[in-house]
């Protein structure tokens, strides 16, 4: 029996949330059990898994439990909930460990020579803060959204200002002198210096950099909405600067996508007048010859390949029709392993946002209309996330499914749920995948995944396809997660873009027959 | 600070938010410190009568 | 009766051989009752040295009001427990300033109308030692510590002193009495060493092994020290590279 409780103006992050709700489910009896900010969003997602909300009066500030278990069980498994929410089960109960400070001014005591906040707090407060970090003279890295655009082009100017970068908001991904924050992949130093717009593009573009023996020094996130002609690319510009100025450094990229013209024309020249080689990545841009001293690309791979060889005084155009031909025989081999399977749409199920977005292109080319949370084009968009039709893409990384909850990256449940729901849709016919590892990523994200495919219910299952986004280096060990996926009868493929071509042309190909 | 020098010292972080982000960066030694941020939860009468406390030793 | 063997004393632990009655034994720590109607304490956590306390390898199940011996004959002195004034290092304002605001903590708030004043906080509270307590022997234990030029009302502590038998426990009072006194616990003591010195993780360690210690004694104590140390220092305010403190 499916229950709900509401908890009045407590405020809990997200992990704790996350892991109360998987202590309570560890209770025998316990079928169910959600613990979540109680925004409109949530409040969907708990209706549309059949928690009774729709009388409940909550705002965003309110804490909702569900709760599935008997009724005689229910009073001891809410008093569980409250009493994990205030003494986590989990944390160590040493006296002795210790003492983090609790606000900006006493961190700076501690650490008087910080140069960077990294504030990952609800977008609500986090604005104010990173507010303080520029007025405390520290760069910022604002991992939060639902920060306003206002609040954004204010904080900017306010960086512009002193001298500092802001990146973000929704920045998830940096790498500095090799050191990653946010989520980001073990990868070598080189000379290579990236400013993106897109998380999972940044760390894909430095994925596909190490496969080929690249290294990047720096990597600086401006946030989705920087290239807007409101904000006028202002992190954008700051970051290329100086990148220019770094001697370490040999070829800049700009990873993201199309920016508003103007500022477009203040990215493109100030990458032509570095006096270093640069590369352009504007994804869902077609093709533009190159200039001098910029490279354009379309796709993160393409972005790589044309960096390595940049890197390595090698011809870029003759790597790029390598990468071409590579792509056809994906394309070929697609259509041929889609020609037997039962079903008729693609589904993907996306981490990483910029990555969804990729493959949703991908998809589009060979497929025609491919709908989606976070689609192309504004009539592609799906009236409800949780009932994807015809050929879809989900981003469960978007503001809807992030709100009071953790990102798909770092807890892999909720996707995997929805995974085995549209696998044992029959008429299904391929399910997409990016499994992202590295820091801040979940400790074992194929788990969950394989765990939802190996309890499907279907006769004449769906193909499944994926891309494991990672590096030797990574924590989670790329080597395993692969023998995971593989063992669950999952094709794997090097690149987000090779696996998105497999996919659409397994479908494709079907469709041809 | 500046993002020159940000970038020519290396990450020094104060991190205000998710704890993994502090544990991600301390494995690879750099220096961090964990801010435990929590929402102001008293009344604005019970601010006001702390803040006033510091704002009168302030002087 | 029992005799116990402690190994190890504080220099203010007189009584060589006497006779004490248990007033509550927890795991690690045995408080008793002298003769003199003072708190002796025996503990098993080096950590918990505090004043009267001697450190023991262990001891047997006591119920209250049970009667023990303790022998100190020969024993070394392991703690000494009077305050010893220092400047305080005024970098570290950033952090102390926070402790100020765990009373806005639904079980501390209480305590928030009395902050200017905290002889009203005597016996008021939660806690098996009021909070209120807490805060005061905070207080005291801050302005006994930081050198400053500032002059405070000693007439307060006076004013306290005479109230304690009356408004609150005897083992809360004692605690009171020993802060006033100008004594102090080890814990109190190592944030005072770190806070007049410039290593950081001395001073997360010694502010972590207070915060987490007891429910919420140590946080109203912390609260206490901090607001004590702003009371101390309300002369001689550092300014920090020219910006504005929060």
């Amino acid at each position: 029996m499916k229950r709900v409780e509401v908890f009045r103006g407590e405020y809990y992050d997200s992990v704790t949330l996350m892991l109360v709700a998987k202590e309570l489910k560890k209770i025998e009896g316990v079928a169910d059990a959600t613990l979540n900010m109680a925004t409109q969003a949530n409040l969907h997602i708990m209706a549309y898994a059949s928690f009774p909300v729709d009388s409940i009066a909550a705002s965003p500030d309110d804490l909702i439990i569900g709760i599935d278990c008997s009724d005689d069980l229910w009073p001891s498994v809410l008093e569980k909930a409250k009493t994990y929410l205030v003494s986590p089960p989990w944390k160590s109960r040493e006296v002795s460990t210790e003492y983090n400070p609790k606000s900006l001014e006493g961190a700076l005591s501690v650490l008087p020579e910080a140069n960077l906040a990294l504030i990952s707090l609800p977008g609500r407060y986090a604005a104010a803060q990173a507010s303080r970090a520029l007025e405390r003279g520290l760069n910022v890295m604002l991992y939060s959204d639902n920060v306003s655009l206002e609040e954004e082009i204010r904080l900017k100017t306010l960086a512009k200002e002193k001298g500092l970068l802001v990146m973000g908001p929704d920045c998830g991904t940096a790498v500095i002198s090799g050191k990653g924050l946010g989520f980001s992949n073990v990868c070598p130093t080189g000379p290579v210096g990236i400013v993106s717009a897109s998380g999972t593009g940044l760390q894909e573009v430095m994925v596909q950099l190490n496969r080929l023996g690249v290294g990047v020094k720096h990597g600086l996130g401006t946030g989705g909405r920087d290239v807007k002609s409101s904000v006028g690319g202002i992190s954008s510009l700051a970051a290329i600067d100086a990148l220019k100025d770094d001697s370490e450094i040999s070829v800049i990229v700009a990873i993201g996508k199309p920016p508003s013209p103007e500022v477009r024309q203040k990215i493109t020249d100030s990458l032509k007048s570095s006096g270093k080689h640069a590369v352009a990545c504007f994804m869902g841009e077609s093709a533009r010859s190159d200039e001098p001293g910029l490279r354009y690309t379309t796709g993160l791979e393409e972005c790589a390949v044309v960096t390595a060889s940049l890197v390595r005084g090698e011809d870029p155009q003759l790597a790029r029709e390598r990468l071409w031909n590579d792509y056809r025989e994906v394309e070929t081999r697609g259509r041929r392993e889609g020609a037997g399977i039962s079903g008729r749409f693609l589904r993907g199920l996306f981490s990483g946002g910029t990555l969804c977005y990729e493959a949703a292109q991908v998809a589009g080319e060979l497929l025609g209309e491919v709908y989606g949370n976070a689609p192309l084009r504004e009539e592609l968009k799906l009236p409800d996330s949780l009932d994807p039709i015809e050929n879809s893409f989900i981003d469960y990384g978007e503001d809807e499914f992030t709100q009071g909850r953790l990102h798909p990256m770092i807890d892999p449940s909720f996707r995997a749920s929805q995974l085995k729901i549209q696998a044992e849709d029959p008429s299904v016919a391929v399910v997409l995948l990016d499994i992202v590892l590295g820091y801040g990523s979940a400790a074992n994200p194929s788990e969950e995944i394989v765990k939802a495919i190996n309890s499907i219910d279907r006769k004449n299952g769906p193909l499944f396809v994926a891309y494991v986004c990672g590096t030797e280096g990574d924590p989670q060990v790329y080597g395993r997660q692969i023998d995971l996926l593989r063992k669950a009868g999952v094709y794997l493929f090097e690149s987000n873009r090779r696996a998105a071509i497999f996919a659409a042309a397994a479908v494709a190909g079907k469709e041809k027959r | 600070m500046s993002l020159k020098s940000l970038l020519n010292n290396g990450p020094k972080v104060i991190n205000i938010g998710m704890e993994r982000f502090y544990s991600d960066l301390r494995e690879q030694e750099v220096e961090t410190v964990m801010v435990d941020w929590k929402p102001p939860l008293g009344g604005k009468e019970l601010l006001g009568k702390l803040r006033k406390i510091r704002g009168d030793s302030v002087g | 009766m029992i005799s116990l063997y402690p190994s190890g004393k504080s220099s203010d632990w007189k009584k060589d051989r006497k006779v004490f009655t248990v007033h509550s034994a927890y795991s690690s720590v045995l408080n008793l009752a002298g003769e003199d109607g003072r708190r002796y304490s025996l503990i098993t956590d080096g950590h918990d040295f505090q004043p009267r306390s001697a450190l023991i390898e262990a001891f047997p199940d006591l119920k209250a009001s049970e009667s023990v011996s303790v022998i100190l004959e020969d024993v070394g002195i392991s703690y000494d427990p009077t305050i010893v004034r220092e400047k305080v290092n005024p970098l570290w304002r950033g952090l102390w300033l926070e402790w100020l605001d765990f009373l806005e903590e639904d079980m501390l708030c209480c305590l928030l109308p009395f902050v200017a004043d905290p002889g009203q906080m005597l016996g008021l509270g939660p806690g098996s030692t009021p909070a209120g307590d807490d805060f005061i022997a905070g207080f005291a234990t801050a302005l006994g510590w930081s050198e400053s030029e500032a002059s405070w009302n000693s007439g307060e502590f006076t004013a306290i002193l005479e109230r304690v038998d009356s408004c609150t426990t005897w083992f809360s009072g004692e605690m009171v009495k020993d802060a006033v006194d100008g004594m102090i616990w080890l814990r109190g003591q190592q944030l005072c060493k770190a806070l007049a010195g410039g290593s950081s993780s001395e001073a997360l360690t010694a502010v972590g092994q207070i915060y987490g210690s007891g429910h919420l004694s140590g946080r109203a104590w912390l609260a206490g020290f901090s607001a004590g140390l702003e009371r101390s220092l309300s002369h001689s305010v550092p300014k920090r590279n020219g910006g504005q403190f929060s």
